[in-house]
């Protein structure tokens, strides 16, 4: 087993936000690399290069939080051109620590009354 | 046009490592073509291409880095930068020399004793007061090696006036070959010993072989561009800058053994390297309508900004870049702006660009070396992921209290998630 298996979710933390950005655009299944700038963009209003993408997806691939899947969201849409990347469990759990840290970060603005916290 | 477009994508990702190149290369090209057919679509197309340069420009530096560090890391890998009164300390051999900018004759010894003593103080006081060196003191310790040599070289100068006599030429290039090829020689001495003991340093010489390769294109390219003539006024320069990487090496190698980490040959071999180019510090822009203000700045970017950067940065990744997009940038100037203003040639100005590939390679013979005389176990050491979160909280070094220099697996802040 690779040291990056046997890695604990907390250790990859914090994810950078082009990790973070992909892994929830992977959250709801299986894309290839169009599909998933575009969903960054459709989340973040950005577009992310061919560059950055594929340089986060080696080092996701290499962490073992994404693998290659030849698992097709739909027949109709397959594109055997293309190589689709789905969340690894650890992947997963990665994600969902993130995301608590992140929750626990936003509560503890709340708590001091930030006033962005609170979304006004 | 779009052919023509994604023809200069593919040409473009020539720049990216090869293995990266090898294994996504074909995946990004389709990228850029799906990106390229909905710009069309949207008539968005120069936009895409600014975007696509920038993208290039921040992911092309950052694979080589990833590749030289073996990286494999995808959080964010926070560092304890440098506490400001040290960084200025250590900073004040580079702002005098930024400053020495404005003097008639930067190559005075009253200019460079100052200089060089300042940054004998420097890196006395860092052994003295923490019983280690440290950090800081890195910069200037890389600043001292590179300069000192050079500033040498510099002050027996012909100054007689005219063409120099061949015997001075011949005096001259002896003494510059010396004192360069000396450390060059006890590092080949270095390397042949220990491949003679049982290593295998396969690699080492490659990159050995290919710093001497360089060094004679430079030689011949100088002989016959840049001079004319089959004896220079200077010592030749391929020989030469072959001969400056060995301080460098020699420098950084027991440094790295003795904290264990490639990160301190690196940056050891990486500030030295931004000093290489110093060798030519005015850029040819001097009594221009620039004045000094132009290469005192460009100046700057070596010994100032790019230590400054680096020693502040509180990640891994902006500490590589803190010290190499300053030097890539004056680098890049430094060979564009005086071929602007003094009409140089465009085959001066490669050349100078080819002054780049001299210290880079010094820094692949550090590493080289370095991984084959000690595996890469020092590389993988304590990574940043095998700290467990709890404990990734600030180590909280007291006020003044200065840690050893561990630039690559201090985790100095983490915010807690309770």
């Amino acid at each position: 087993m690779s040291r990056t298996a046997q890695a604990s979710s907390e250790d990859h933390l914090p994810l950078s936000n082009t990790v973070l950005t992909i892994l929830l655009a992977l959250a709801d299944g299986e894309k290839h690399g169009y599909s998933i700038m575009q969903t960054v963009e459709a989340m973040t209003g950005s577009q992310m290069g061919p560059g950055t993408l594929y340089g986060a997806i080696k080092r996701l691939l290499k962490a073992g939080l994404i693998e290659e899947t030849d698992d097709r969201p739909d027949p109709a849409l397959d594109d055997q051109r293309r190589r689709y990347y789905q969340l690894t469990g650890f992947g997963r759990r990665v994600l969902d620590a993130e995301v608590h840290r992140l929750e626990a970060l936003i509560q503890l603005a709340h708590r001091k009354q930030i006033p962005g916290a609170s979304g006004s | 046009m779009s052919r023509i477009l994604i023809g200069l994508y593919t040409l473009l990702l020539h720049c990216y490592p090869p293995a990266h190149r090898r294994e996504y290369g074909g995946w990004m090209k389709q990228l850029f073509a799906d990106q390229l057919r909905t710009a069309q679509r949207q008539k968005a197309v120069p936009s895409l291409l600014l975007r696509t340069i920038w993208d290039a420009l921040k992911s092309i530096p950052a694979e080589h880095i990833a590749a030289l560090l073996n990286r494999g890391s995808i959080g964010v890998e926070w560092m304890k930068p440098v506490a400001w009164k040290h960084v200025l300390f250590a900073l004040l051999p580079g702002l005098f020399m930024v400053a020495s900018a404005y003097f008639p004759s930067s190559n005075d010894p009253w200019i460079v004793v100052p200089m060089v003593g300042l940054s004998l103080v420097v890196i006395a006081v860092s052994p003295i007061a923490h019983r280690r060196l440290t950090e800081w003191a890195l910069p200037t310790l890389g600043l001292l090696t590179a300069t000192v040599p050079l500033l040498i070289w510099q002050a027996i100068s012909w100054r007689g006036g005219g063409l120099p006599p061949t015997w001075w030429r011949v005096v001259n290039t002896g003494v510059a070959l010396l004192m360069f090829a000396v450390p060059a020689l006890l590092l080949l001495g270095l390397i042949v010993q220990r491949q003679l003991t049982g290593h295998n340093l396969r690699r080492t010489w490659r990159v050995f072989a290919a710093i001497l390769v360089a060094s004679l294109v430079f030689a011949v390219a100088e002989v016959l561009i840049i001079d004319g003539s089959p004896w220079p006024a200077t010592p030749m320069v391929g020989p030469l800058s072959m001969a400056l990487s060995a301080p460098f090496v020699m420098l950084g190698l027991p440094l790295a053994r003795r904290h264990g980490m490639r990160a301190g040959l690196y940056v050891v071999s990486g500030v030295s390297l931004l000093t290489v180019a110093l060798i030519d510090p005015d850029y040819g822009l001097w009594e221009t309508i620039w004045g000094n203000a132009l290469p005192a700045l460009m100046m700057a970017g070596y010994v100032v900004i790019a230590p400054l950067l680096m020693m502040r940065a509180a990640q891994k990744d902006g500490k590589v870049r803190g010290m190499l997009l300053p030097v890539g940038v004056v680098l890049l100037l430094g060979a564009i702006i005086p071929a602007v203003i003094r009409d140089y040639g465009p085959i001066t100005v490669v050349y100078r660009l080819a002054w780049v590939v001299q210290p880079c390679l010094a820094l692949l013979l550090a590493i080289t070396l370095y991984d084959e005389l000690h595996g890469e176990a020092d590389a993988q050491a304590a990574p940043v992921a095998d700290v467990p979160i709890a404990d990734k909280v600030v180590s909280s070094n007291q006020p003044g209290e200065e840690h050893a220099f561990t630039p690559f697996t201090d985790i100095i802040t983490q915010t807690p998630v309770s």
